[in-house]
């Protein structure tokens, strides 16, 4: 296994914690909000998901999965289908959208997923392909400003609006 | 506020730290011992610090692969790039 497969094992893995410890988190909600359909429907795909992370670890650990950064299920975001298989410019449209909507969103402290212009994990999994596939510092730390990484808008121009340019 | 501050069975409404909006006119509108009053009994909080504790976690979890992300490009070639990304 190479050093950036071995990397991305890394990120799984604590994508996979991540995930647990969600879970942990929606199950302490659930005690003070019995009988929520959505709150359990959001447990069962935490609970799926983590099935998934830990079918991709396995794979990858026992070297059974082939060609894995060919295969969208297994590109860096999460074993999500739905997501990552977005072209550059499905990808571009969808931070752009986002970005449109941080110039405009509401006051609040915290939102449903629902206000968002597009799937929560489909917006994370477009920046971070978009880091990845970015040569311009500036702008990867402009992608990163936008999930809300620490500094990641100091310096560059426009902020938030910045993330909706196409270069 | 940001991609970890949305998060799912918050409802139409979002959810405030203080149970209130500070600077909205029915909040302003009051006298300070109930504007006192009203971020006193906030009926929320514990709603609040469960959605915050959740929040902070993914947002610790999104630094993490972005900062994973930055490493993953620049380690690789941008040919590979291409045929990965597109």
């Amino acid at each position: 296994m190479s050093p950036l497969q071995q990397k991305v094992l890394a990120l799984f893995k604590e994508a996979l914690a991540q995930e647990q410890r969600d879970l942990e988190g929606w199950e302490e909600l659930a005690r003070f909000q019995e009988n929520d359909f959505a709150l359990q429907v959001a447990i069962e795909r935490h609970r799926s998901n983590i099935t998934a992370y830990k079918s991709l670890i396995e794979n990858w650990e026992s070297r059974k999965a082939g060609g894995v950064w060919s295969n969208p299920r297994t590109r860096p975001g999460g074993p999500r289908a739905e997501h990552g298989q977005e072209s550059v410019e499905e990808r571009l449209r969808i931070i752009a959208d986002y970005g449109a909507f941080l110039e405009r969103r509401p006051r609040g402290d915290v939102w449903d997923v629902k206000c968002l212009p597009h799937d929560k994990g489909a917006i994370l999994d477009a920046i971070y392909l978009e880091i990845v596939r970015e040569a311009d510092a500036a702008r990867r730390g402009a992608l990163g400003g936008g999930c809300g990484v620490p500094g990641g808008l100091s310096g560059v121009r426009g902020g938030p609006a910045d993330l909706g340019s196409r270069r | 506020m940001f991609l970890a501050d949305y998060q799912e069975c918050v409802g139409d409404q979002p959810i405030w730290a203080l149970g209130v909006d500070l600077e909205s006119a029915d909040f302003t509108s009051l006298s300070v011992d109930d504007q006192m009053a009203k971020v006193a009994g906030n009926p929320g909080r514990e709603r609040y610090e469960t959605y915050s504790r959740m929040a902070g976690k993914e947002r610790a979890d999104i630094y993490v692969r972005v900062l994973a992300a930055e490493e993953l490009g620049r380690g690789m070639r941008e040919d590979k790039k291409r045929e990965i990304f597109g």
